[in-house]
């Protein structure tokens, strides 16, 4: 089948997958009293009140049957309305919406890093193998896998914020926060600091956030790149003992040229399906390494909500990463179709 | 000599040969010891314990600062306590030799238990296909569709804050991909020639499935679980870190750190000792799992185990 058939097809499977996702949440959320899911229903925190819950709950339809309220709550999260968060004091949505660019932010910066950073290793080692290079490589593939990542983040902290002051947690200085926040010259275009800044001609502030983003990408990577690096040495280590590689060596063409061109290129395939997998990685990751070192992004409200038994939050945040997860394993799909004819024959 | 005793030769002799593999299997091993001999390292509820608890897992701690600081106020290592203490003054030794027990125990059971599940879904899907394929592998994809730690942390908020439901939502978490791959592995060898052959020779459906599909199946399964005990045991000690496993007090490594977070910067300090120990076994437990698995998925892959 063509690519277009197969972009529909995939698009089409993917209703069910987040039907599920929201069925799964829906049956955690059975778990709970039922006064704790009245806070899933309704942003106004009024109606919480010890006087007033009993008839929210009917209001909401928490009374009646399973599969009723279901509906209910689909149609409420289809429309946006994933409930009121204790520990924000906001609507989920709202909460989710105010903390997500400060992860986008560690995101847009961090996961070039280890793609890049991974193919490249991950090409070295498999071209040079069985050398030292190699060797290193894979010691920092097995060891970043080996690590904690909090402990890593609080290892990074005590040496470079507490004993040599080089970096700090958070996403900005005092100062910098003091500036974005109190200033009325700056305006938030994007709310990503680093943008923002040099949108707003305060090129001082897209250096400081950067300098506080050294540190959770510098852990991030660690932690992440050791996949990719493998993934990488063995699908370019199959790729170099393929046919068409000796053909071509055969033919007379440059080394260089054989590995960048024709072995790299067939190797990157099943690493685009580790990228998109990555994005998981990459979200339980964000989860630690934001609590660590105190970014104030989606990743640490989401575990503040869940130690405060936020039943709201922790359920409106899992939604919301699934729905992310599915979406970008989406277009890792078609993006894999794209680069493999194979794929689009299934 | 048997072929399947020959090759299970051939696999110790390559595990000799790798010297990652020695190393990682030193690690585990130093681990085991560690764990047996728990009760005799350092026995529960020593003389200068405040409270004698009953239960093993919790951390004795002395009644006041040993180094003189306050009652809170972490301590370096000294002689009643090689590994110094931590907030509360729970004793770091102590802890790191009963925390051995609860890794092996997080780590074992989370495997064995998913891979159980997914081994038994994994072999029904494959087995009888059409419909019920589908089913199984919509319900693991609904499940595969979070990020793991992630619906972990969901389903722990759910249950309740303790490492037994740690435990059950890991579980819960970590059955799909292993049923998935098992049914991958067995779509994958059904296809082989021998299946055929054997299928032609008049073999039963269940004398195929347990004498000739399983057993050419199994090694990635016992691949994935060496690896998964290593990141099993990371994701429990962050889930502890993050406050929501095992309560203050307990011998839980990532517990263990939690509370150093609090102590990083005060004064100008950083009370390494209950950071760096503690991580320092989490990482050397995880990495000898890790080397292990390598080792394995080196030495058991046919295709590249005699190059």
């Amino acid at each position: 089948m063509g690519l277009r058939a197969f972009v529909i097809r995939r698009l089409l499977l993917v209703i069910p997958t987040l039907l599920g996702a929201v069925l799964l949440i829906f049956a955690v959320s059975q778990l709970f009293p039922v006064k704790s899911r009245v806070a899933l229903y309704i942003t106004n925190p009024q109606r919480f009140k010890p006087e007033v819950i009993e008839r929210t709950i009917h209001e909401v339809g928490l009374d009646a049957p399973v599969y009723v309220q279901f509906f209910n709550w689909l149609q409420q999260v289809l429309g946006g309305n994933l409930g009121w968060s204790e520990t924000a004091q906001l609507p989920v949505s709202t909460t989710i919406a105010h903390y997500f660019p400060a992860t986008l932010e560690i995101v847009i910066f961090t996961a070039p890093v280890i793609i890049f950073l991974g193919i490249y290793l991950g090409v070295l080692s498999a071209v040079r193998r069985d050398t030292p290079i190699d060797h290193a490589t894979r010691s920092i593939s097995i060891i970043g896998a080996s690590l904690p990542t909090f402990w890593l983040g609080i290892l990074l902290l005590a040496i470079f914020f507490v004993a040599l002051g080089w970096f700090q947690p958070g996403r900005l200085s005092a100062e910098g926060i003091n500036f974005v926040y109190t200033s009325p010259n700056f305006i938030k275009y994007t709310g990503l600091m680093t943008v923002d800044g040099l949108l707003n001609g305060q090129l001082w502030i897209t250096i400081d956030a950067l300098r506080h983003l050294v540190l959770p990408l510098t852990v991030l990577t660690t932690i992440g790149v050791g996949g990719i690096i493998r993934l990488m040495r063995s699908s370019m280590l199959e790729a170099l003992n393929k046919g068409y590689i000796v053909t071509a060596r055969a033919k007379g063409l440059a080394k260089k040229e054989v590995i960048n061109k024709h072995a790299r290129r067939n190797a990157l395939i099943p690493t685009v399906t580790v990228a998109g997998l990555m994005v998981a990685g990459m979200m339980n990751g964000l989860m630690i390494t934001e609590t660590v070192f105190a970014f104030g992004g989606l990743g640490q409200w989401s575990v503040r909500a869940a130690v405060n038994l936020d039943v709201a939050g922790v359920l409106g945040f899992a939604l919301f990463t699934g729905f992310l997860f599915v979406i970008s394993n989406l277009i890792v799909d078609i993006l894999y179709a794209y680069i493999d004819p194979r794929i689009r024959l299934d | 000599m048997a072929p399947s005793i020959k090759e299970f030769k051939f696999m110790l002799h390559r595990m000799k040969q790798s010297p990652l593999s020695i190393v990682g299997l030193s690690i585990v091993l130093f681990y085991v010891a560690i764990a047996v001999l728990a009760p005799v390292l350092a026995p529960p509820g020593p003389s200068w314990a405040f409270v004698r608890y009953t239960d093993p897992f919790m951390m004795p701690r002395p009644i006041t600062n040993p180094s003189g600081g306050t009652v809170t106020e972490p301590s370096p290592p000294g002689p009643d306590h090689p590994f110094g203490t931590a907030e509360f003054q729970y004793d770091i030794y102590y802890g790191m030799i009963w925390g051995t027990i609860t890794a092996f125990r997080v780590g074992l059971w989370v495997t064995f238990v998913s891979m159980a599940i997914g081994l038994a879904v994994g072999i029904v899907a494959a087995y009888y296909g059409g419909i019920i394929d589908e089913i199984f592998m919509r319900f693991t994809d609904i499940i595969l569709a979070f990020p793991g730690l992630i619906l972990a942390m969901a389903f722990v908020v759910a249950f309740g804050r303790s490492l037994d439901n740690v435990l059950l939502a890991l579980v819960l978490v970590g059955w799909p991909g292993d049923a998935r791959l098992i049914r991958g592995e067995i779509l994958r060898v059904k296809q082989e020639d021998y299946v055929e052959a054997a299928k032609a020779v008049g073999c039963s459906d269940l004398r195929v499935m347990f004498r000739h599909v399983l057993p050419n199946a199994i090694y990635p399964m016992v691949i994935s679980a060496t690896l998964g005990i290593g990141g099993m045991v990371l994701t429990a000690a962050a889930l502890s870190f993050l406050g929501l496993g095992a309560p203050v007090g307990y011998a839980d490594w990532g517990q263990i750190i939690s509370s150093s977070q609090n102590w990083i910067g005060v004064r100008g300090r950083t009370y390494p000792h209950t950071f760096l120990i503690p991580g320092v076994f989490i990482f050397t437990f995880s990495l000898g799992w890790n080397l292990l698995g390598d080792a394995f998925r080196d030495i058991m892959d046919p295709t590249i185990r005699r190059r």
